[in-house]
């Protein structure tokens, strides 16, 4: 079910319009090619809102664009009227033309003009160079007029252009007039062309003309939203309610405003898209950056830095191509959803057989992270792999415990991930419950009943775990994830050692698959082990480290159990009844964990720990918890709505200066986006951890604190609710990722940036003043970063500091005083530049160190190290 | 207040005067939950018998040590009527630290926040006896035995409330008084007191933003840059750039520390570099050994070591544990006694929890009362403090599958720790906020 299918409907919301113009400034290496295509539409549309902001820029019709701020609300809605792009492949001369068509739309029909009609009519126009007379009639001939107006009289045909355009009724002199026309059947004279010449009779700057203004701004919003497939236009049925709506609107902008939102909260619970302010344009509170720009592209970056590895040179011109803000984003989320997933075992096994390793080596866990890193730099699918990352960060395993004799069960595993990072959480609660890594890893792999007469008693590892971390967490809470209490303010817990015991006896009888060459079902409990990887694989069977645990019934316990209890719950009382087989007994567990009240706020907030920021407000993850419970189809734990309604919700767009919003950069994502920033480049063309062979020991843990699967426990790098000393914890807030800034790493990474981006030489270069591969053997893997956009900038701190904020925080203005200040004497202890006899190496060696000292500096700054 | 200006200046405030005479502390973190009943074992013939059963000896899925293969340690007071106790085999490397009085057992210790019998722990609910919150849940005990509050707002550890008491023992510019290795920790977190964190490396390496030319401006540069981020507007982007601020004040001073001090023949350079707690302990004593041209007083060390959550193959992967757990304490006394320190640096062990005594299959799960050791010159050692439980199931103080509550609390432990580190009586409440329910509030197993 998707936005499309919604249909339009009154609503209740009210914003106030307080527009803002301006021109979005060049970007590097983004050239206005259609700066000077006036886009009549675009700039008439709003003019009612607009104020102060001069010719030259309202003109840039492409990248002019209006902000409507709701009232009372930290909800800005931009807009970017762009219609080039929104009316997608029309020649473009009939751009000229689609504002009069609009207004024949709205005068005549009463309505906004469909995306296919307005295209097709100004192509009509401009081939009778202009003349709107000579289309005017065959305009006027259609079923829809016949259907919804064939009633009326002529006098009420002419009453209704007055009403359709200027919201009153004809003064009684010119509706004579016309109605004496139409009825005289002289040549030229349709209610078409009354239309026309009603419209052109508008004064400039007019009652009448503020009205029609705003009345095609919403039309133009409508068919951006077409466009966009955020809406349909579904013909006559829809063309009447349109017009109902269209005619509320009146020279009052909040009139304007009102009618906008209803065409998208239509209360239509059949839709994913209504749990959250899904806005016409951007929902954002970054406002105008300093040069009195909507930050369009800052807001675009920091989306791209939530949903991504990081943003590439270009990324954002592309998510920006067609159309800006949260339909942009929306439209971004939705293509991510289609790509294929990237998955890492098979890359992972042609990397092992190129080097010609054993696959059960530690050094596989090695290649193994070389291939995450190939993944996140290249992979097209960044959204489903930023949240499997996400969900290796709840689901752990790691290869510092069970797993570490089996690389490739663990890069199986991520891919388990991977494959359900979209999908739905109760098959990914399954899936790694089934695995052999998870089963290992937290030991439900050889659980087993107890035997009569003795002490044994099943393993309660997994069913403590697996409630306490995967599900529903240690306490009860409310649906806003903040915790229910107890008469005297204390927490209630969620499970107590019963419910363990419970769990643990209904985890028994699984253990690995049967052996490739076994006939399933024949292992035996007791005997049954891992396979080496290279044996199954080469005779042709597929090893049981890349399947999911089989079931042995008899060393499963069958007896009753009486799991968690609440209201509604599955199964019936919680209660798994006598006799159940152990694959059902699991299915039932998991999905009496899963319609537990508390796993949709549990989850839902991690992921937006994970994502976005480390304390989201109450109403933020209630609005991501209502999305997990339902997605608008009746569906629970749908992934892909969880992750949208995360990334479009208005607290993923902050103010500016806001204190506690956003997070700290988890440690590895930093250095990927500095990679990916940067266009990070190896002679070799892979990306390893080789790139951090400078001057740790070759293994992102050891710099970081951070690397895929490696954590030190089950409870992840860090907690969610983790707090530092100092004012943090003061204020009652957390910060999982400070966790590991711990002094030991700090000086690391200070060596590792350093290293990066101030010492290591250009590729190719011979230059022995950049102490080039001082570290490093194989380097093939080394990674470079590519600063030769930079390069002419070095004599201009401050276009150099411009590019580089822009490059990094996607707008030119984001770095403190203090910061561009320590930049300056940075870039000045290197002299004003060589004499101008100096040879061109001199030259380049000043200038490599003054760009590579800037960004060194960049990188390490507090500023960056905040998403 | 300027926004961070705390984790500026954590070591501004005096507290108490300064004081001539050094200690230190050293905990070690069992990370995991150490399996205490395979780590001291019944040894005399009915306790034993009763442990064997209990744990399956025999059985596939059992987790009973042999008999045969315990080290048997005496008592000079302590324990269970008559009963005796051994070590596990492979901690033979503190059955002679034990037996010359320098260690010192704590049978059964764990998180209470008021003296709780079985009566008491299963009627809890209906009468409101408090205990300690998620039990048996590896944070939660991990935080409640570092924070010693109830558990529900455990942001400073008791060690950290220790040593804000003690800002004026050690120089301005020098070192901070807590430092772990390789972790932050709780334990040592105060509400002034921002502990610094070591590498594993122990190498003292210095950021590598010290080359070249222009290293000096550089590096002033990056100084101003953290220095200044308390201006920012963003509370994380301040915590940054403190901790940054933290790592250039105190990478030059621990750098040229480590690097000039002595070789220490039991925890000796040639050792390799590494995250064992054998080299962990390493830093820790050079350190110590550096203490004096350091100015300090008083410090506090935590060091730890991982994978204690013996869930599966308890028996092969716990004695591998415990071996290295005894050879890096056996070394580090003795490198207290080369530096001549020992009566000075008192070492204890911390845990999540004990286990169950029940076996999983092939391992135990978590539990509550457990094992824990201290170590020193100031040990009253070869003394077992407090009972041992009877091993078997609906003892005394047994609540299902093998779990048992604690004979004594965290807070009075650690009481007595902090007593001996000079902590007065009426300042121990703010360490150990729940000493007051305990009638004994010194277990005396320090001088």
């Amino acid at each position: 079910m998707n936005a499309a299918s919604r249909r339009i409907n009154k609503n209740t919301r009210f914003f106030c319009s307080q527009a803002t113009w301006g021109s979005r400034r060049s970007r590097p290496g983004g050239q206005d090619h259609t700066g000077n295509m006036p886009n009549a539409l675009a700039l008439e549309a709003a003019s009612a809102a607009h104020d102060g902001i001069d010719d030259s820029d309202r003109h840039n019709g492409d990248r002019a664009r209006a902000s409507l701020k709701q009232c009372g609300s930290q909800i800005i809605l931009f807009f970017v009227l762009s219609m080039l792009s929104a009316l997608g492949p029309a020649p473009s001369l009939a751009q000229d033309f689609i504002e009069d068509v609009q207004k024949m739309y709205i005068a005549y029909y009463g309505r906004p003009g469909d995306p296919g009609g307005l295209t097709f009519w100004s192509s009509k126009i401009r081939e009778a160079n202009g003349d709107l007379t000579l289309i005017a009639e065959n305009f006027g001939n259609s079923k829809e007029f016949t259907d919804r107006f064939g009633s009326l009289s002529d006098s009420e045909l002419v009453d209704n252009i007055y009403l359709q355009l200027l919201g009153r009724s004809a003064d009684p002199e010119g509706l004579n007039f016309y109605v004496g026309k139409l009825q005289s059947n002289e040549p030229g004279w349709s209610l078409a062309s009354i239309a026309l010449r009603i419209i052109d009779g508008v004064p400039r700057g007019s009652a009448d003309d503020s009205l029609i203004d705003n009345r095609l701004e919403f039309a133009g919003t409508f068919v951006r939203a077409v466009s966009d497939g955020l809406l349909t236009y579904e013909g006559d049925e829809q063309a009447s309610a349109l017009s109902s709506i269209l005619s509320t609107v009146t020279m009052d902008p909040d009139s304007l405003t009102n009618a906008i939102s209803s065409i998208y909260n239509d209360g239509d619970s059949d839709n994913v898209v209504d749990v959250y302010d899904l806005c016409p344009s951007t929902s954002t509170g970054i406002g105008v950056d300093s040069t009195g720009c909507p930050a369009v592209a800052l807001d675009a970056f920091r989306f791209l830095s939530q949903s991504t590895y990081g943003v590439r040179p270009g990324d954002i011109d592309a998510l920006l191509r067609n159309g800006t803000g949260q339909l942009a984003y929306d439209r971004w989320l939705k293509e991510q959803a289609k790509l294929p997933p990237t998955l890492s075992l098979k890359l992972v096994i042609d990397e092992i057989r190129r080097q010609g390793v054993a696959s059960a080596t530690a050094e596989v866990h090695g290649i193994r992270t070389d291939v995450w890193m190939q993944i996140a730099m290249t992979a097209e699918d960044q959204l489903r792999q930023r949240m499997a990352f996400a969900l290796s960060q709840i689901f752990v395993i790691s290869d510092q415990g069970a797993p570490s004799k089996y690389p490739l069960m663990v890069a199986d595993f991520y891919d388990t991930l991977i494959a359900h990072a979209l999908g739905n959480y109760r098959d990914l609660f399954e899936a790694v419950t089934l695995h052999p890594a998870m089963g290992l890893y937290l030991s439900m792999m050889g659980n087993r009943k107890s035997l009569p007469g003795t002490t044994l008693r099943p393993d309660e590892n997994y069913a403590r775990e697996s409630m306490q971390l995967f599900s529903i967490g240690l306490s009860l809470l409310n649906q806003d994830g903040t915790r229910v209490e107890d008469a005297t303010g204390a927490e209630i817990p969620t499970y107590g050692q019963a419910e363990v015991s419970s769990f643990a006896r209904t985890f028994t009888g699984w253990n690995w698959a049967c052996w490739w060459y076994a006939t399933e079902g024949s292992c035996n409990f007791e005997e049954v082990s891992g396979e080496n990887y290279d044996g199954a694989d080469q005779n042709g069977g597929t090893s049981n480290q890349v399947k999911p645990m089989a079931h042995y019934e008899n060393y499963h316990d069958s007896d009753e159990k009486q799991l968690l209890t609440y209201s509604g719950v599955t199964p019936i009382g919680g209660v798994i009844p006598a006799g159940t087989d152990g694959p059902r007994a699991l299915g039932m567990a998991l999905d009496n964990l899963f319609y537990h009240p508390n796993v949709p706020p549990f989850i839902s907030r991690q992921l937006i720990q994970r994502l976005v920021t480390s304390n989201p407000s109450p109403g933020y993850v209630q609005r991501v918890a209502d999305m997990f419970k339902d997605d608008g189809t009746g569906v629970r734990g749908n992934l892909f709505a969880v992750a949208r309604a995360i990334l479009l919700d208005p607290e993923a767009r902050p103010q500016p200066g806001a204190e506690k919003a956003g997070k700290l950069k988890e440690p590895l994502l930093k250095v990927l986006q500095t990679w990916r920033a940067f266009n990070g480049r190896t002679a070799n063309g892979r990306f390893t951890t080789q790139a951090f062979c400078c001057p740790g020991a070759g293994d992102p843990r050891s710099v970081l604190g951070q690397s895929p699967n490696q954590s030190p426990s089950v409870f992840n790098f860090y907690s969610p609710f983790y707090s530092p000393g100092g004012e943090i914890a003061q204020q009652g807030l957390v910060s999982p990722e400070m966790q590991l800034a711990l002094e030991s790493l700090l000086g690391q990474q200070l060596s590792y940036y350093a290293v990066q981006s101030i010492w290591r030489s250009r590729p190719n270069s011979s230059d022995e003043l950049l102490p080039d591969d001082k570290f490093h053997s194989g380097a093939g893997d080394l990674l470079h970063l590519d600063f030769s956009p930079y390069i002419d900038m070095a004599g201009e701190p401050d276009a150099l500091m411009n590019a580089l904020s822009e490059t990094l925080f996607g707008d030119s203005d984001q770095l403190s005083p203090q910061l561009r200040d320590g930049i300056r004497r940075l870039m000045d202890a290197y002299g004003p530049g060589p004499s101008p006899d100096a040879d061109s190496e001199q030259v380049e060696i000043w200038q490599q160190r003054r760009v590579r000292e800037a960004v060194f500096l960049i990188l390490v700054s507090p500023e960056f190290a905040v998403q | 207040m300027a926004a961070g200006s705390t984790s500026f200046s954590p070591y501004a405030y005096a507290q108490m005067p300064a004081l001539a005479d050094y200690k230190s502390l050293v905990c070690v973190f069992l990370y995991g939950g150490n399996d205490s009943w395979n780590t001291l074992v019944p040894y005399s013939q009915a306790e034993y018998s009763a442990y064997a059963r209990s744990r399956g000896l025999g059985e596939t899925w059992g987790l009973a040590l042999e008999r045969s293969q315990l080290l048997p340690i005496t008592s000079d007071a302590g324990g269970s009527d008559g009963a005796t106790y051994a070590l596990n085999p492979n901690l033979r490397a503190l059955q002679p630290l034990y037996d010359s009085g320098r260690l010192a057992i704590i049978p059964s210790v764990g998180p209470l926040l008021e003296p709780t019998t079985k009566e008491q722990y299963v009627d809890a609910k209906r009468t409101g006896h408090r205990l300690p919150v998620q039990l048996f849940s590896h944070n939660n005990q991990q935080d409640q035995w570092q924070s010693l509050n109830d558990g529900t707002d455990g942001r400073t550890g008791w060690g950290g409330r220790m040593v804000d008491q003690y800002e004026s023992a050690n120089p301005v510019g020098s070192l901070p008084t807590a430092l772990a290795v390789g972790t932050q920790s709780l334990l040592i977190t105060g509400n002034r007191s921002v502990p610094l964190v070591l590498g594993y490396s122990g190498e003292g390496e210095l950021p590598l933003i010290t080359w070249g030319a222009k290293s000096s401006v550089r590096g002033q540069i990056l100084k101003d840059i953290f220095t200044s981020s308390s201006e920012l507007s963003s509370i994380y982007g301040r915590a940054y750039g403190g901790a940054n601020m933290r790592t250039l004040r105190y990478t030059e001073v621990l750098g040229r520390t480590l690097q000039s001090a002595p070789n220490i023949p039991s925890l000796p350079d040639f050792l390799p570099a590494g995250a064992g707690l054998k080299q962990q302990l390493r830093s820790v004593a050079k350190l110590i050994a550096m203490r004096e041209q350091l100015g300090m007083t008083r410090q506090l060390f935590f060091v730890s070591m991982g994978g204690f959550d013996n869930h599966d193959a308890l028996m092969t992967d716990h004695p591998l544990l415990l071996q290295q757990l005894g050879d890096a304490m056996q070394s580090f006394q003795g490198a207290m006694e080369e530096l001549d320190v020992a009566k000075s640096v008192t070492l204890f062990t911390s845990s999540d929890f004990g286990r169950t005594l029940t076996s999983n299959g092939d391992g135990s799960d978590h539990g509550w009362a457990g094992l824990q050791f201290v170590m020193g010159g100031s040990v009253r050692g070869r003394r077992m403090y407090g009972s041992y439980p009877i091993l078997e199931l609906d003892s005394e103080s047994e609540i299902g599958s093998g779990i048992f509550i604690p004979g004594f609390s965290a807070d009075q432990y650690a009481a007595t720790l902090a007593r001996w580190f000079g902590v007065p009586n009426d300042l121990l409440p703010s360490i150990a906020p729940n000493l007051e329910n305990f009638s004994v509030r010194n277990l005396e197993f320090l001088a």
